[in-house]
């Protein structure tokens, strides 16, 4: 009978326990702080991880790809033929740039700065990646993770003192406006997994395969000509008034190490708007 | 707590973080509902059901691991841990009311 009550006093202490420090463990200051120490511990030993995970990827993923790799190719050997065409046009388009930017005195490099971070975690269950900068390195809300090409990754959701959560652009209910191609409007949205869709597309927009998809800054939540992907499929039906599209996402979280967080005075791109330093 | 069971958690926090560091690369390859199947739910699985019936070290290993799994969710904190305690509840019943395994420690 004795022995009885112990073990059942020791199961009510136990989750009396875990109950409190689960109810701690939620206050948000806590909560930040808690996590903080933790990526602070486990930080190095992930980060480590991480990038042996990415060189595995590197190996492995080529591997998975190499029944397309000839039809592939021959797409790579027709683009790349459309592109010397394109490049000559742009050398010209270039010089004219660059002279109407000495005219307009824009100073890009002062617009913002870009911080880099190293990858270190990812969410268990949805699309967010953990990073090693945090508020001490001026990290804010809302601020746009790019990598060095330019594509775009997510946004800063939530900030501890030395690391970050960033949202990936395919994360659920996440969307923001993009500009698809010759200037044609829509929607991305996330569909989790490493996934994203294009929505909202009027029908008789022309909308093709392979057009880049960048950010537009209607919705207010990125900077302008961020490179976004390239539309994977299209979807037309008769009966809707809007069409839709598969993304392939110019970022492959897969393979990276590294982001750019834009940490600046300006958003990234809001600056280049002659309009805006007037 | 003795020599076994520190292993198992250090094996438990090896886990962790390459569920959290590792598997994430390799996300594209799976199912949609991997989310739900990660290596720690595989390994405090394994514990409530090969552990000994008397024994209750499983409940703390779903504790231990659901709170390292909270530290990367964007969840509640906790909702692991509830997970976690509830897969080894449901283990525990079922075993106890429909199985008869042979327990190796």
């Amino acid at each position: 009978m004795t022995k009885f009550f112990l073990n059942g006093l020791k199961s009510a202490a136990a989750l009396v326990i875990v109950a409190g420090s689960i109810m701690v463990l939620n206050f948000p200051a806590i909560n930040s702080s808690a996590k903080n120490a933790v990526y602070s511990v486990l930080g190095p030993v992930e980060r480590g991880i991480w990038n042996a995970g990415a060189g595995i990827y590197g190996f492995v993923e080529p591997l998975s790809k190499m029944n397309s790799a000839a039809a592939e190719n021959e797409r790579l050997h027709e683009q790349v033929n459309d592109l010397l065409v394109k490049a000559a046009q742009i050398s010209d388009l270039k010089k004219e740039n660059d002279f109407l930017r000495e005219g307009l005195n824009l100073e890009l490099d002062k617009d913002f700065d870009l911080k880099l971070a190293d990858i270190i975690a990812k969410d268990v269950a949805n699309d967010t990646l953990i990073i090693n900068k945090g508020s001490r390195d001026m990290i804010d809300s809302g601020m746009p993770v790019i990598t060095s090409q330019k594509a775009l990754v997510g946004k800063i959701s939530k900030v501890y003192d030395s690391f970050s959560e960033v949202t990936l652009v395919t994360s659920k209910n996440f969307s923001f406006d993009v500009r698809i191609g010759d200037g044609v409007d829509g929607l991305v949205k996330g569909q989790g997994k490493y996934c994203a869709g294009i929505d909202l597309v009027p029908r008789d927009k022309g909308l093709k395969a392979d057009d880049p998809v960048y950010t537009s800054a209607l919705g207010g939540i990125f900077p302008a000509g961020l490179l976004v992907g390239t539309v994977k499929e299209v979807y037309r039906n008769d009966v809707e008034t809007f069409q839709s599209a598969a993304l392939s996402l110019a970022f492959d979280a897969g393979g990276s190490r590294q982001v750019f967080v834009a940490n600046g005075k300006l958003p990234l791109g809001m600056g280049t708007n002659p309009q805006k330093k007037q | 707590m003795n020599r076994r069971q520190l292993i198992i958690f250090a094996i438990l926090t090896v886990l962790g973080l390459v569920q959290v560091s590792l598997i994430p690369h390799f996300f594209s390859f799976s199912w949609l509902w991997l989310e739900w199947i990660n290596l720690l739910d595989v390994a405090v699985a394994a514990i409530a059901l090969l552990e000994k019936r008397s024994h209750k070290f499983s409940w703390l290993a779903a504790a231990v691991g659901g709170g390292f799994l909270d530290f990367y969710s964007r969840r509640f904190f906790g909702f692991w841990i509830i997970v976690l305690l509830a897969v080894v509840a449901l283990i525990k019943f079922v075993v106890k009311k429909y199985v008869r395994l042979p327990s190796y420690w």
